[in-house]
């Protein structure tokens, strides 16, 4: 909640000038903003008009930016130079080493964030140019078959993966939309086992062989040659060098890209390597959405949602899928009401997702963050800031420090 | 001497008009939408009014005339404003009663597209941990090197030398980043936190220095980065310093020197030394703005808010005027610093006056 008397000369065009009102916003919070540097670090001391007079429990808070998680990792867990560190995507054995030390306990909590694969429903050839991955390219030459995409989906130990990335920070699934409860289908869990034999099966059976007896499958005379694209993360360079060995089992050639976040996130309409853009067969990487209800979420995937030049490549159906029926849901279940009902209209749209293989979930993701031990009163959530209930931190009695 | 200066002073003006146009469409042909960072929500005519705010769609010329004007006039003055009033602003860029308003609060400065604040704001806020950190590592590593370097080529391949060579190999072949995360692992998470020789692994920009133990904590703060910095500069230096006084220990000056019965010290320090600094100073002179941009690394390792991190993170954030701006300051520094350097070139060599 920020103040409208603040920002009353900054809407519009104007937004961008208002430096004063930007970097410190009246708001209704246990803390105000003593000083903010870009970049760097932002101090803030305790609300004197906060609505509870107890609290908060701190008389500063100082929120350091920059660095990497290891870095931010072992100024809480080694050196106890900060209390709280958040979003620590590093290897799970280092952070459980470092929490063996004593210093710190290591949090985590599962909102919606699933680390999942896209599979473009339209053709990025190279060849085709500037139209490559919109609609006037056509259809993906073989990644429009539901057998292809369930095939690499089988191939994929997401036990495995989940358990080499992210440790106790994730967990396997087989939806896109994972959670509420209400919402979690249970009709793909199938999938958490690896199938490799089963996906060859699957894909003789449909007549995808390999002709012309060089290791590749061909899709009516395609090669299934993918190229395979997310941000640079060792992480997710990990899953990318195991997938590709999988889908090598299965006798699909694939071809691995990793792009600075930065960029590949940065929505530059004028660079070519933007998750947007997907100028790629495959793309991995995490997506959520805020609050507790999917209604907004599930419309990513309407029709006319499709990345493309005319809206400067924003859009957020990023896998490029369509279906009238899919759109039809969309649209009941924005006048549905009725809890039960948006449940189970949530798992349908879902589960046409799923059975469309056009997103292969991978990992159910959960934020992973570290506090001193000496901080009480931590109630971490996914489903908010992991600061909401910063007023009632507290230090442990009798470690207080300086 | 002096008309020398003036002479120089004069032809850097072009000179540095040139570099900030070449500069400037340089970073602007870099394709980049000063919008593509904002919130997704935003509807697309409002990011066309920021756009034409920011003056993004008129022709390339327009842009730059502009930018120079923010650049060389607007921004000047209103550190001038700065300089001449004792009091803090009031909101909204008004100076108090008192103070000498040169340029009206509602003039547009340079600003970053990341932040949306005035891009000399920032750098006012970093240059000083740059100049504290950086700044003093540098000085740290002449005032090892050039000592080291003048002994060890002075007593060639004795333990001296062989320590000297070795300390600056070491210095010279381990990258920044390794001597700085292990200074960490050792000072800072091996060491007891209680302990007098514990050292903070990351830089507090925040701190002011007011009294004893401020100060205290400030220099410990800056040993770390100091010492990894140090090294590497100490190591550079001290080999240029040994080749220069082992070639000019060779000449005959210096026999004739010793044969007319002068000491060694003489003989050292006043003839070799001075005749071999020729070189050192320009190795000096001319990697100073290499340090303000190439310590970058270590104001990573160190979370050093310095002006090398955030020229990083505004190439990272495609924030066109941030990097124009710095890249521009580093071209002011490189054409200084040469311009010192042929300076002292004169005072240490006097056949070299340029008169």
């Amino acid at each position: 909640m920020i103040q409208a008397a603040q920002f009353a000369d900054c809407l519009g065009a104007r937004a961008p000038e208002c430096t004063e009102a930007n970097f410190g916003p009246i708001g209704t919070g246990p803390f105000v903003v003593d000083e903010f540097r870009p970049n760097d670090v932002i101090e803030f001391s305790a609300n004197e008009n906060f609505r509870n007079p107890d609290q908060p429990g701190f008389a500063t808070v100082t929120f350091r930016g920059g660095g990497d998680a290891v870095s931010a990792a072992r100024s809480v867990c080694q050196t106890g130079e900060f209390d709280y560190a958040w979003n620590l995507q590093i290897d799970p054995q280092i952070l459980a080493d470092m929490e063996a030390e004593g210093l710190c306990t290591v949090v985590t909590a599962f909102g919606t964030s699933v680390e999942r694969l896209h599979l473009n429903q339209t053709n990025p050839d190279p060849e085709l140019g500037d139209i490559r991955s919109t609609a006037e390219a056509g259809p993906h030459p073989f990644l429009t078959d539901p057998i292809v995409g369930q095939a690499l989906s089988m191939a994929i130990d997401r036990v495995l993966l989940t358990e080499l990335g992210y440790g106790a920070g994730g967990a396997p699934t087989c939806n896109v939309l994972p959670a509420p409860e209400l919402y979690a289908s249970t009709a793909n869990d199938a999938c958490l086992e690896q199938d490799l034999e089963g996906a060859i099966a699957l894909l003789d059976e449909a007549g995808i062989v390999d002709s012309d007896g060089d290791g590749i499958r061909e899709y009516e005379g395609t090669p299934l040659s993918v190229v395979f694209q997310t941000s640079t993360n060792a992480v997710r360079q990990d899953y990318q060098a195991l997938i590709q060995d999988w889908w090598s089992q299965i006798g699909v050639d694939t071809e691995l890209r990793n792009i600075d976040a930065s960029v590949f996130f940065g929505g530059d309409p004028a660079s070519p390597d933007t998750f947007q853009k997907f100028y790629a067969d495959i793309e991995m990487y995490t997506n959520n959405f805020a609050g507790v209800d999917p209604q907004a979420y599930m419309a990513n995937w309407v029709c006319d949602d499709w990345p493309r030049p005319e809206t400067q490549w924003q859009g957020a159906n990023i896998q490029r899928f369509c279906d009238p029926a899919y759109d039809e849901l969309v649209a009941e279940m924005s006048t549905t009401a009725d809890l039960e009902e948006r449940g189970r209209l949530a798992r349908e749209m879902n589960d046409m997702l799923m059975q469309s293989y056009s997103i292969i979930p991978i990992t159910h993701r959960g934020g992973v963050s570290a506090h001193a031990a000496s901080l009480e009163g931590i109630s971490m959530s996914d489903w908010d800031s992991e600061l909401w209930n910063i007023a009632e931190w507290t230090r442990t009695p009798g470690m207080e420090r300086e | 001497m002096v008309t020398y200066i003036i002479r120089r002073l004069v032809l850097a003006v072009p000179a540095l008009i040139f570099i900030s146009f070449i500069i400037f469409m340089i970073v602007k042909l870099s394709p980049s939408d000063p919008t593509a960072n904002l919130p997704l929500t935003i509807p697309p005519e409002v990011r066309e009014q920021i756009r034409e705010s920011l003056g993004v769609n008129e022709p390339l010329v327009g842009q730059y005339l502009r930018w120079a004007r923010m650049m060389f006039i607007t921004e000047p003055l209103i550190m001038l404003e700065d300089a001449l009033c004792s009091q803090d602003r009031l909101p909204g860029r008004v100076l108090p009663d008192g103070c000498w308003q040169i340029v009206p609060p509602d003039t547009s400065r340079i600003i970053s597209y990341q932040t949306r604040s005035p891009v000399f704001d920032l750098i006012a806020v970093s240059l000083p941990q740059t100049l504290w950190v950086v700044g003093t590592s540098y000085i740290i590593g002449i005032l090892i090197g050039v000592p080291l370097g003048i002994i060890s080529a002075y007593k060639q391949y004795s333990v001296t030398d062989q320590a000297a060579t070795f300390f600056s190999m070491v210095g010279f072949s381990i990258p920044t980043f390794f001597t700085g995360t292990m200074a960490i692992i050792i000072f800072s998470v091996w060491t007891p936190t209680d302990a007098w020789w514990w050292l903070p692994s990351s830089y507090t920009t925040t701190h002011v220095v007011n009294d004893w133990d401020s100060f205290v904590f400030q220099l410990r703060q800056m040993i770390l980065p100091m010492m990894v910095l140090g090294l590497y500069n100490a190591a550079q230096i001290s080999r240029y310093m040994r080749a220069s006084m082992l070639d000019n220990l060779q000449q005959d000056y210096v026999r004739t020197a010793r044969a007319k019965g002068m000491g060694e010290r003489v003989v050292v320090l006043r003839h070799v030394l001075r005749n071999s600094l020729i070189p050192v100073v320009t190795v000096i002179a001319l990697n100073v703005p290499a340090v303000f941009g190439g310590a970058l690394i270590t104001e990573q390792v160190f979370r050093v808010n310095g002006i090398g991190y955030q020229l990083i993170q505004a190439i990272r954030g495609a924030d066109v005027p941030m990097v124009q701006t710095i890249s521009f300051i580093f071209a002011v520094l490189v054409v200084t610093f040469n311009l010192i350097a042929d300076v002292l070139y004169g005072i240490l060599d006097p056949r070299i006056r340029y008169d």
